[in-house]
């Protein structure tokens, strides 16, 4: 029942603000109270599931298509970003507070957003997985299409064709696998599928899941689609949407389909591993400091597939780990740089110079989101890719010297970033730029406190994702179900 | 309350009634017009679909596929089927057919209650005299409403559409002609079945090619869909409604209860269902590709057409129970479209194009989102019913072995929202074209409210496709199947 509420709450919410939301205030509000409530219900929810035992991979009992798809379930691998969403989406909501144009419109499709994703991650049955899995482009389409900056038709529009693309290859997939399992759950199918058919639904799953990652050749909508977003869609792709990618390959892909899981394993790590190096360096050559932030989150979500890749439970809880404090670290660079933007009415890395002195606090916030992407000890990016690092390095051999490389360059470009943007010759043109406000310091707060957390004390999230790894990772190493 | 709805379902057991009761309409329409009453006729027929199409939804509730007149069943979900038949005409007719000369209105009216008896006849027919005949009343009707459009365009295009259907036409006699010679005169389905499974393989299969040749020029699909844009083109986009939407649901049920259920359904022909198979899959590549260069909005939903049919017909080839579920989806989501066109062109001379569409969702923000939703079910996103149908036939599709076609069919999906998905940015994403002359002279507030088309009836099959798209996800798809499959 609170999975039930947690999935429609937002949608209530956003069928609110379309009606009363005439007005800014009280579009504002009513969306601000419906995320709070949201992340309040999501806090219950996962409160209540640590306290219970539950099973480590809870899908809904049996049926196949004819049966009611609307069934929930929320366990190890869900309940952090679960979390992360329902963050992110107080976060998004006080980042567009500034929104005047159709500001009705804008907080009810990010609403609407917030309940698709988080039915993305509940989803207990395949089929309700797949139409969360789409229902999330409308909402984003249109966030970027309406209140994108200069080139935003295009973005929008080659968002929506690659993900559908991938989409509508993984449908494909998931209508084998269901035609092959005669269900539309994961735990307890009756029929395990034949090696052929797992490699055909692994790949076609794949194919939608790397696109949405984004993996190495398919992220090419990434940058655009980030860049030309406004703050609040680009924290939520960044933050949420990208994690359902690696969600997908860990709670779908992976159970379903053990066997092509494992064979395909060396693909995924030189997919991630090459997305390490090429984020890393496409971040290097930007001049726009929203791109920039984009491509890192390439290279930080190759580290996901190369920990996916392993295969061990060490490999997925890194993988969680990563996803989750790039969550956070993305939200809260874009989040920054969109308040930027706002204010000096450029992106442009030239031209913001020195702001250390005119913006004291923003260049603090700035240098402490740099750190924790480049992955410094006692902030959360470390744990993660450290931990993703070793074990490749177990799986793959020297092979993964080039996820190391990934780290080096990480603190190459946000290095760059941080000496460029703050530091150096303060210009004139920005000397009385205002600083943060206090609004925006509240919704940074629960990002820096979370990524101080995960940094310091990564267990909270591994302890809660533990016995569904381990579950995977058994299937995934050839034991039976 | 009790007696009535009693009443009610007693009616609905009649399944000649609504024909009748349409046709009566139709005819009565027909003498109203003549003593200048167009706009008495008009919503006489509408009335009298409304009826029937409620009818026939308490029907297709509440009773079993059986035989409603000689050589023609009714019932289940073939009164499923006809309730969106009569809904869409009952749309069309309440569009309030603008574009259409006063002289001329009546009679449409008419003809558009005639089309939808016959493209339920049609579905319904278990005889092959009865549906040829059927068959040939729909395209005689298909062939008057596209020539009913206003200047010279719609006349020749009326006329090519004739010519071609002719052709077709002559396929469907020589099929006829075989059958009566196969089966010594007999033409009902059931007798059928043992015909032709006695009969030479080869002789069997050229019989069902014929007939398939007729039934898919009439569907529109490929290789025989040269009509669809053209007429789709010209017709006027409230006739429209009903014109693209019904005849397809009719002609896609006759190929599917011949091809996927009765006569050559069986096991050895399989050739047949590779030349579907082949012809489904051209239909989906062509009509998307070819519907990606349209900048005229009605034409472009006609080589789309093109592509729904494919995807009907992997539904044929794979057996797949959803087939009557998308063809109605589809007729839904078509008429709203044209509903939409209709309601913006009302008051304009001109208006279909893309550039016409630019901006509409700031000026008339009900009409963009309806056209919108109706833009995402024909592409099939989720929560709309046309995903439902796509996701029952390219479900069945791979289960029965066709992966391949499900993945054209999937991939055809994306391919189409490069246009479907253009009039939503259109109409959302671009600033509207500033027209000289309505810069020069605003109109008075009332005076643009009186010459705004309607968009209620399309809001509500719009909410209808949102609905049916969304509540089987929360109570289970089996009712949804039920009314319509057949």
């Amino acid at each position: 029942m609170t999975l039930l509420a947690l999935v429609a709450l937002p949608f209530v919410g956003a069928i609110l603000v379309a009606l009363l939301g005439e007005r800014l205030a009280p579009s504002r509000f009513i969306s601000l109270a419906a995320a709070l409530a949201e992340a309040a219900l999501a806090g219950v929810a996962i409160a209540d599931m640590s306290g219970r035992i539950v099973p480590s991979l809870s899908w809904a009992p049996g049926g196949i298509l004819g049966m009611v798809p609307l069934s929930l379930a929320l366990d190890g691998l869900s309940a952090p970003l679960v979390a992360l969403t329902a963050l992110l989406a107080v976060v998004a909501t006080l980042a567009s507070w500034g929104i005047a144009d159709r500001p009705r419109a804008h907080h009810a499709l990010l609403l609407a957003l917030e309940g698709a994703v988080m039915c993305v991650f509940l989803a207990a049955d395949l089929v309700l997985f797949y139409v969360a899995w789409e229902a999330v482009l409308i909402p984003m389409y249109f966030l970027i299409g309406l209140w994108g900056h200069e080139n935003r038709k295009h973005a929008a529009t080659k968002f929506f064709l690659f993900t559908f693309v991938g989409s509508a290859f993984m449908l494909i997939g998931v209508l084998a696998a269901i035609s092959g399992t005669g269900a539309t759950v994961l735990s307890d199918v009756p029929r395990v599928l034949t090696p052929s058919t797992q490699r055909l639904v692994f790949w076609l799953m794949a194919a939608g899941m790397l696109v949405k990652l984004p993996a190495f050749p398919v992220h090419t909508w990434l940058p655009e689609a980030h860049v030309e977003a406004p703050t609040a869609g680009s924290i939520m792709l960044a933050g949420v949407l990208l994690k359902m990618g690696g969600y997908g390959l860990m709670r779908v892909a992976a159970p379903l389909c053990p066997a092509a899981f494992a064979e395909a394993a060396p693909i995924l790590f030189a997919l991630g591993a090459i997305g390490t190096v090429y984020g890393a360096l496409a971040a290097l050559a930007q001049t726009d400091l929203k791109r920039l932030v984009a491509y890192s989150s390439v290279a930080h979500m190759g580290f996901v597939l190369v920990a996916l890749a392993t295969g061990t439970a060490m490999g997925f809880a890194a993988a969680m780990l990563v996803m989750v404090s790039h969550g956070l670290v993305a939200g809260l660079a874009f989040f920054l740089v969109g308040s930027l933007a706002d204010r000096t009415h450029t992106r442009h890395i030239a031209e913001l110079r020195g702001l250390g002195g005119s913006v004291p606090r923003w260049s603090t916030l700035f240098v402490f989101t740099s750190l924790a992407s480049l992955g410094l000890p006692a902030l959360s990016g470390f744990p993660g890719e450290l931990m993703s690092v070793l074990e490749a390095f177990k799986a793959f051999e020297w092979w993964s010297v080039a996820a190391v490389a990934g780290v080096l360059l990480a603190a190459t470009y946000n290095l760059r970033a941080v000496r460029a943007v703050v530091y150096g010759e303060p210009v004139e043109r920005w000397a009385s730029l205002a600083d943060v406000s206090v609004r925006e310091m509240l919704a940074a707060a629960p990002l820096v406190l979370g990524i101080v957390v995960l940094g310091v004390w990564p267990g909270v999230v591994t302890a809660m994702t533990e016995p569904a790894v381990a579950t995977i990772v058994q299937l995934v190493q050839g034991g039976v179900r | 309350m009790s007696v009535l709805g009693g009443w009610v379902t007693d009616a609905a057991g009649l399944f000649w009634l609504p024909g009748v009761l349409v046709l009566s309409a139709a005819a009565i329409a027909v003498l109203v017009d003549a003593f200048g009453r167009t706009g008495a006729a008009v919503r006489l027929v509408a009335l009298a679909s409304v009826l029937a199409a409620g009818l026939s939804a308490v029907a297709a509730w509440s009773t079993q596929l059986r035989p409603a007149v000689p050589g023609v069943y009714g019932g289940g979900g073939l009164a499923g089927c006809a309730a969106v038949v009569y809904l869409v005409a009952a749309a069309s007719l309440l569009s309030s057919l603008d574009g259409i000369g006063e002289s001329r209105r009546g009679g449409v009216a008419a003809l558009i209650g005639l089309g939808a008896v016959a493209c339920q006849v049609l579905a319904g027919a278990v005889d092959l005299v009865v549906m040829a005949i059927a068959l040939e009343t729909v395209a005689v009707v298909s062939y008057g409403l596209v020539a009913a459009g206003r200047g010279n365009v719609s006349r020749e295009v009326g006329m090519r559409y004739l010519m071609q259907g002719s052709v077709a036409a002559g396929f469907l006699v020589f099929a006829l002609a075989a059958v009566v010679g196969l089966g010594a005169g007999q033409t009902g389905y059931e007798r059928l079945v043992e015909v032709v499974s006695g009969s030479p393989g080869a002789a069997a299969s050229v019989t069902g090619i014929l007939v398939l040749v007729a039934l898919a020029f009439k569907a529109g699909a490929f290789p025989l869909h040269s009509w669809v844009p053209d007429a789709y083109e010209v017709v006027e986009p409230g006739a429209g409604v009903f014109l693209a939407g019904a005849p397809k649901i009719a002609a896609v049920l006759a190929v599917w209860v011949l091809f996927a259920r009765s006569v050559w359904a069986q096991e050895s022909f399989q050739n047949l269902r590779v030349a579907l198979a082949v012809m489904a899959a051209a239909s989906i590549v062509f009509g998307n590709f070819a519907a990606l260069k349209q900048r005229d909005v009605g034409r472009m939903l006609g080589y789309s057409a093109i592509a729904q049919v494919g995807y009907a017909l992997v539904g044929v080839v794979a057996g797949a129970v959803g087939t009557p579920l998308l063809v109605a989806a589809y007729a839904i989501a078509v008429a709203v479209a044209f509903g939409c066109v209709a309601a913006l062109q009302a008051g304009r001379a001109k208006g279909r194009s893309l550039d016409d569409v630019k901006g509409i969702a700031m000026s008339r923000p009900v009409l963009a989102a309806v056209m919108s939703v109706a833009m995402l079910s024909l592409t099939g996103i989720p929560l709309t019913l046309g995903f439902l149908g796509k996701l029952w036939v390219f479900y069945a599709a791979v289960n029965a072995g066709w992966t391949w076609l499900a993945l054209v069919g999937a991939i055809g999906s994306v391919v189409s929202f490069g246009y479907y998905g253009k009039v939503i940015q259109a109409m959302y994403f671009s600033e509207p074209e500033q027209r000289a002359d309505e810069v020069a002279a605003p109109q008075p507030a009332d005076e643009m409210e009186g010459r705004r088309g309607r968009v209620w009836p399309f809001a509500l099959l719009a909410a209808l496709l949102v609905v049916a798209g969304t509540i089987p996800l929360a109570t289970g798809f089996e009712w949804v199947l039920r009314v319509l499959s057949v």
